[in-house]
């Protein structure tokens, strides 16, 4: 029991990859270097599904890349309105991106959203967009005087919540993805062949795309009520 | 996993420069290609309709024509069959107008004749009528001389 | 003092019923739905995810919490 909760803990610790040595040592944590990797992986895959595109005899591949891109801009675009079209480019980025980190578990990675700093700062990017979004659409002023709406009593909540969304936000993708990453290790530990299978299909791979795409849901549900 | 430090900047940067990458690699491509399409969509269809619209002038022209060829023809019918008709007329009268004038020039020439057979008639009325009172003032007295020589007269009158 | 982490920890992860409760009752309504208006299963299943995708967010709250409990206090 006691070599389990150890082995648990090891799995769950981000373990500190490298360390930059300015301002007495800044520690460069796995989940960042895991980042790197998807960054690589994405923009090479991006980069080669979209080589000598053509305006027609298209090969599978174009159509393949074609399509994908369509359906996540459409995806996207139903969420957060004709207004928004924007923020779709990014939204899909993020989408694309917390889906494959949240997946990369099943390559032996551990995945990056496992580590509250990228949840923090996905959450924070949110935000950010957020309001940006909302002040660019409306002026400051009016972005200002939207916190008293609809009645003045509720300007606090209202503030709050600029915390708490990207808290929530945060927390939801975080916890999701460690609960799921914890049950998939204790399963491992406990029955390493066959059964971790079946389970990862739910834990990794569709509790992983839920959380993505929650996760882009509610963000640009949020930004569709700012720019309203 | 649950400390808090440089690495949430760390991975804003990730994020923004992730953003950039899918941005210059994914995106700009695909909708660049989208757009290319979608001109030349608009392009063909637009050579589609061009070209739709010259059929149909040709058509139009071509119909004109034909229906010009069809007035043509019709003119050229009923002229000829106005001419046709002005020659039967021209036939016609012109027939009409020789069997009149034979006509005519057979009634003046038996009314000539009548005439001429009439004028014998006479002549020979005038030559009995002389050669009767010739008679009768040979044969002044007798009654039924006279009555004879009348009897005579008539049938030699009605025997002419 | 490790049983009382236990106990707080267990404590925590009773969010879950919240949670529980919730996906049931949206599960329910649901199917009660589909069974209404089966034309419209594709919208509705989409809907269910996403509102049991929140309801669990609840649930993985009191796990974090309760992680946190053992983690921090030991």
């Amino acid at each position: 029991m006691e070599k389990l909760a150890a082995n648990l803990l090891e799995e769950l610790n981000c373990e500190t990859v490298f360390t930059i040595p300015v301002f007495g040592g800044i520690g460069v944590s796995e989940s960042t270097v895991v980042t790197w990797v998807i960054m690589a992986v994405l923009t090479l895959l991006a980069w080669l599904m979209t080589r000598n595109l053509k305006v027609d005899h298209i090969s599978k591949r174009q159509a393949a890349i074609e399509s994908a891109v369509l359906w996540l801009n459409g995806f996207v675009e139903g969420m957060i309105g004709e207004k928004g079209k924007q923020y779709v480019p990014y939204l899909v980025t993020v989408l694309v991106y917390i889906g494959f980190s949240n997946v990369i578990g099943l390559f032996g990675f551990k995945p990056p959203t496992k580590d509250m700093n990228v949840t923090v700062a996905l959450a924070l990017m949110s935000i950010i967009l957020i309001e940006a979004s909302g002040i660019r659409e409306k002026g400051a002023k009016k972005w200002l005087k939207s916190f008293a709406e609809p009645v003045a009593i509720i300007t606090p909540i209202n503030i709050m919540e600029i915390v708490i969304r990207p808290l929530s936000l945060c927390m939801r993708l975080f916890g999701n993805v460690l609960g799921a990453f914890v049950i998939m290790e204790l399963i491992k530990q406990l029955i390493p062949i066959g059964v971790p299978l079946v389970f990862s299909f739910y834990f990794d791979i569709f509790d992983g795309l839920i959380q993505a795409y929650v996760f882009v849901f509610l963000t640009s549900l949020f930004i569709k009520e700012a720019i309203e | 996993m649950l400390r808090l430090d440089w690495n949430i900047l760390f991975n804003i940067i990730n994020l923004i420069i992730l953003y950039l990458l899918m941005k210059r690699f994914l995106f700009k491509p695909v909708n660049a290609i989208l757009e290319k399409r979608q001109q030349a969509a608009d392009a063909q269809f637009a050579e589609a309709d061009r070209q739709k619209a010259e059929a149909k002038e040709s058509q139009e022209h071509y119909d004109a024509l034909v229906r010009g060829a069809e007035d043509e023809k019709k003119r050229i019918v009923a002229e000829a069959r106005q001419e046709a008709s002005a020659e039967y007329g021209r036939i016609v009268s012109e027939a009409k107008d020789k069997a009149d004038g034979i006509v005519e020039k057979a009634k003046t020439d038996a009314e000539n004749e009548k005439a001429a057979a009439m004028q014998q008639a006479d002549a020979a009325v005038r030559d009995m009528v002389v050669t009767a009172a010739a008679r009768m003032v040979a044969m002044k007295d007798a009654k039924e001389s006279d009555r004879a020589l009348y009897d005579k007269f008539l049938a030699e009158t009605k025997e002419a | 003092m490790s049983t009382l982490i236990a106990i707080g920890a267990g404590i925590a992860v009773l969010t879950g019923i919240g949670a529980g409760i919730g996906i049931g009752i949206a599960t329910a309504k649901a199917a009660d739905a589909v069974a209404r208006q089966p034309e419209a299963e594709g919208k509705i299943s989409k809907l269910l995810l996403l509102g049991c995708a929140l309801a669990e967010a609840t649930a993985i709250y009191g796990f974090v919490i309760a992680l946190l409990i053992i983690m921090m206090l030991k």
